[in-house]
């Protein structure tokens, strides 16, 4: 898998378990986090099957992101828009959660196909609240009218006390990443990876692919955001969108991409050092066994004494002495 | 046991002779292929370890290099490098005989490999019997080599082993590398291919 999918895999099988079977409901209470940042709680009971109350918790934005009411801007609208009427959003949230919402099982449209679609929709729920403020952006960069905040930096959330930063424009909105990790060797292989980004926009084939820049300090474009955004260990990533990558179909996945961009080279360097180890432990191995080479061979060595001994019965050795 | 002073003396021309000779070849080109050679000529000058106790305590029998407590029993240090970044120091005494490597790191993604790759192996420095658990200082990785070890394996094969492990150092964190900037270019190739 290289690409992240956006529906919760494991959501989307308590979900689908659920539908298939509804009549012998069972009492569920699950816990899991996602990519490091959010946290999801489902729960539902014996009494009313069709019912499932998912909450979902955010990453803590920093100081310079605007959310309302917990939610990022938008996002309440947005959960109205991609789920009608199966869900309904409970206020106030369970306690430590940004959002709860109640499922109702048995609104699910009657149509297979259209039923499994929404079960995927409600199981990329991070895709529709996290990406509620960057979809509002790049809906109105495809439909080409001027932003009324044009030129103006808008900051969104994407990991604990992290965000990256918006700048819209008329014809294009630039997308700027600043990077942080917090170990070490996962910077370094990050960097390595980001400039790889560079490199492969420069290929032939990808001409049409957003462009794409790396460097260790801040953008011009980040000169007005906060000093605590301006730290990044493994650099500064940017994007430029054009209205062509935001057309139709093509919204929901550059929404989905850019929103979990940190994720996907986070996994990916992860990977790689799960690679590393892999092959350091074979090639330990290799090692030794070259090791254990310089080693006289047991076996020869007995066959050798045998040779040169001959081994005396207690009967031929009397019968010697005598 | 003690070797007498002739004795010493002796050793030590045998051993200085060889490695000038390979310090002279080194000199016309610093090849890999030299440098090993160098250092695969250096260790069969300086691996004849014999068996010699403690002098200081009854019944001990301690690796003189790493306890340097009688400075006749040591010989002269050596240091062969290949350039700044590459060098082998080999420490040598009457029972044993210690070889630092200090391996080439051109960038941040090959210095952060290398540590990784040495700090892995050792951790399992107790697998490999002749490996130091912690490098000398100025270093990347050890060897300790005792009498006992050259008793109990043959001397031109555990040559062939530490040069063996040289080389395959140096392969391995350029195969680790690439390997990463293969996947690095993959990634970013498959990204980017979403927006199109």
């Amino acid at each position: 898998m290289i690409l992240l999918q956006s529906h919760s895999r494991y959501l989307l099988q308590i979900l689908t378990n659920r539908v298939q079977n509804i009549d012998k409901g069972v009492e569920l209470d699950c816990h899991w986090v996602e990519f490091d940042d959010v946290r999801y709680h489902i729960q539902a009971s014996i009494k009313n099957p069709h019912l499932l109350h998912l909450s979902v918790s955010l990453p803590t934005p920093s100081p310079e992101t605007v959310f309302s009411s917990g939610l990022p801007l938008g996002a309440i609208e947005a959960i109205k828009a991609a789920y009608g009427n199966v869900v309904q959003i409970l206020d106030p949230p369970r306690d430590g959660f940004n959002l709860t919402v109640k499922l109702n099982l048995s609104k699910l449209p009657p149509n297979e196909e259209t039923k499994q679609g929404l079960l995927v929709k409600i199981a990329s729920v991070r895709e529709v609240v996290m990406g509620a403020p960057l979809r509002v952006i790049l809906k109105r960069l495809a439909s080409r009218s001027v932003p009324s905040n044009a030129g103006m930096l808008v900051p969104l959330v994407h990991r604990p006390n992290e965000s990256f930063f918006l700048v819209p424009q008329y014809e294009k909105v630039t997308v700027v990443f600043p990077m942080r990790f917090s170990d070490s060797i996962d910077t370094v292989l990050a960097t390595s990876f980001l400039q790889e980004f560079v490199e492969a926009r420069r290929t032939a084939g990808l001409n049409n692919a957003p462009l794409c820049l790396w460097s260790s300090s801040h953008p011009n474009e980040l000169k007005d955001a906060p000093e605590q955004a301006l730290s990044a260990n493994a650099g500064f990533v940017s994007f430029v969108i054009s209205p062509r990558h935001v057309e139709g179909k093509k919204l929901d996945k550059t929404v989905w991409n850019l929103s979990t961009f940190h994720a996907y080279v986070n996994y990916h360097v992860k990977c790689s050092e799960g690679f590393m180890h892999t092959r350091m432990r074979r090639r330990v191995e290799s090692l030794i066994q070259a090791l254990d080479r310089a080693k006289p061979d047991d076996n020869a060595n007995i066959a050798a004494q045998s040779k040169s001994f001959k081994r005396m019965s207690i009967e031929a050795s009397r019968g010697n002495s005598h | 046991m003690k070797p007498t002073l002739a004795q010493l003396v002796e050793r030590r021309t045998v051993v200085g002779a060889v490695i000038l000779r390979s310090l002279v070849r080194i000199r016309q080109g610093s090849s890999v292929r030299l440098y090993l050679t160098c250092i695969r000529n250096t260790l069969e000058a300086a691996m004849c370890l014999q068996n010699f106790p403690c002098q200081e305590v009854e019944r001990h029998n301690k690796p003189e290099v790493e306890m340097k407590t009688s400075p006749e029993l040591l010989l002269n240090p050596v240091v062969i490098c290949r350039n700044e970044a590459e060098k082998c120091l080999i420490e040598t005494s009457i029972n044993s005989l210690r070889i630092s490597l200090k391996v080439k790191q051109a960038d941040e993604l090959e210095n952060i490999l290398t540590k990784k790759f040495l700090r892995f192996l050792s951790m399992r420095a107790e697998a490999f019997e002749v490996l130091r658990r912690k490098p000398v200082q100025g270093y990347d990785i050890s060897f300790l080599i005792t009498n006992y070890h050259c008793e109990e394996m043959q001397k031109h094969k555990l040559i062939d082993f530490i040069v063996q492990f040289m080389e395959d150092i140096d392969k391995e964190i350029s195969e680790l590398k690439l390997s990463v900037n293969t996947r690095g270019r993959l990634v970013a190739t498959e990204f980017l291919k979403q927006f199109i």
